[in-house]
C-alpha cells in the first residue's frame, strides 16, 4: 500500500504591511519578518484567517547606559512587539544585555 | 518593593568565579532563563547565596510560570556562545520560547540567567538579571529575544 507524503502548507501574512508568505515546516512555527509599518522591527506574521493586531511597545523607562532593542528606523527603544489575537495575546520581549565595562580608559 | 529598570551582572559571581569560589563554565554547563514579577527587588551586589534561583528576590513566590507551557525554574537556554573577542567577552544563546501555545502569564519584569549545573557552594548560582518591562501573554506565546550584543557582555 502506497501512502502519499502530504507536504505542510501554512499561509502567513501580516496585519500591518500585508506581506504574504508561505512556509512548509511541520510543527507549531512562527514566521517572522522585518515589518516596515513597525519601523523594520523582527514582527510575527499571522496564519492567514487570524484577526490580530501587532504592534511594538516603547520602552518608558530610563535606559542610561542599557543595551536595549532599538526600531532600526527612528531609533527608539522598544521593549516589547504584542499580537492581540481575539482570543489571546502574544509578546516577543527584547531583553537587555547587561554589561560589565571595567575598562579604565 | 519592584524589579527596577535595569540589567546587571551580579558582582558576587564575577567574584567567585575569579577566586575559584563556584565553578562556573560557560561553555559545558546548562543555564536556565526564569520569569518574574514586580514583586522583588533585585541586587547587583547581592551575597553569593542571594543570587540563587529560589533564594532573595529569585523566590518562587515571586516567579511566574505556566505548567508545561513555561515550566517553574524557567526554561534551558539553547546554543549558548561564550566568546572573547578582541576586548569584549560575551555570553549569549538562542532565543527562548514558551513550549505552547496557550501560555498564560502576567506582568512580566524581567528575568534571572543562573547555572542550573552547579550544586555548590550555591546551588543554581544567579549570573545576571535582565529587566524586560511590563509584559503579559494570555492563552498566547511568549519569546525572550536577547540582545544583539548578548546576554551579557564583559568589557576590558
Amino acid at each position: 500500500m502506497t501512502l502519499p507524503l502530504l507536504a505542510s502548507v501554512t499561509r502567513w501574512y501580516c496585519p500591518n504591511c500585508r506581506k504574504q508568505d508561505v512556509t512548509t515546516e511541520k510543527g507549531p512555527h512562527t514566521r517572522f519578518h522585518a515589518c516596515p509599518r513597525l519601523c523594520g522591527l523582527m514582527a510575527p506574521m499571522l496564519p492567514v484567517g487570524t484577526k490580530a493586531k501587532v504592534y511594538a511597545v516603547e520602552r518608558e523607562d530610563y535606559v542610561g547606559r542599557e543595551a536595549v532593542q532599538l526600531d532600526p528606523e527612528r531609533r527608539r527603544p522598544i521593549q516589547t512587539v504584542v499580537t492581540v489575537r481575539d482570543d489571546g495575546q502574544d509578546a516577543i520581549m527584547f531583553a537587555p544585555a547587561a554589561r560589565l565595562d571595567v575598562r579604565s580608559d | 518593593m519592584a524589579f527596577g529598570t535595569s540589567s546587571k551582572v551580579f558582582v558576587a559571581t564575577i567574584e567567585d568565579v575569579m577566586e575559584q569560589t563556584a565553578l562556573f563554565d560557560f561553555n559545558t554547563h546548562s543555564f536556565k532563563v526564569a520569569l518574574y514579577g514586580n514583586s522583588g527587588t533585585p541586587s547587583q551586589t547581592a551575597a553569593s547565596a542571594d543570587t540563587a534561583y529560589n533564594v532573595g528576590a529569585w523566590i518562587t513566590a515571586n516567579e511566574l510560570y505556566d505548567g508545561a507551557e513555561w515550566a517553574q525554574a524557567g526554561q534551558v537556554l539553547d546554543s549558548p556562545t561564550f566568546v572573547a573577542a578582541t576586548n569584549v567577552i560575551t555570553f549569549d544563546a538562542a532565543d527562548e520560547t514558551s513550549v505552547g501555545t496557550s501560555a498564560s502569564m502576567a506582568n512580566i519584569y524581567g528575568v534571572l540567567i543562573y547555572d542550573d549545573t552547579l550544586a555548590a557552594p550555591v546551588a543554581d548560582q544567579g549570573v545576571c538579571y535582565l529587566y524586560t518591562g511590563d509584559t503579559t501573554v494570555t492563552n498566547g506565546t511568549l519569546t525572550v529575544k536577547f540582545n544583539a550584543s548578548g546576554i551579557f557582555t564583559i568589557t576590558l
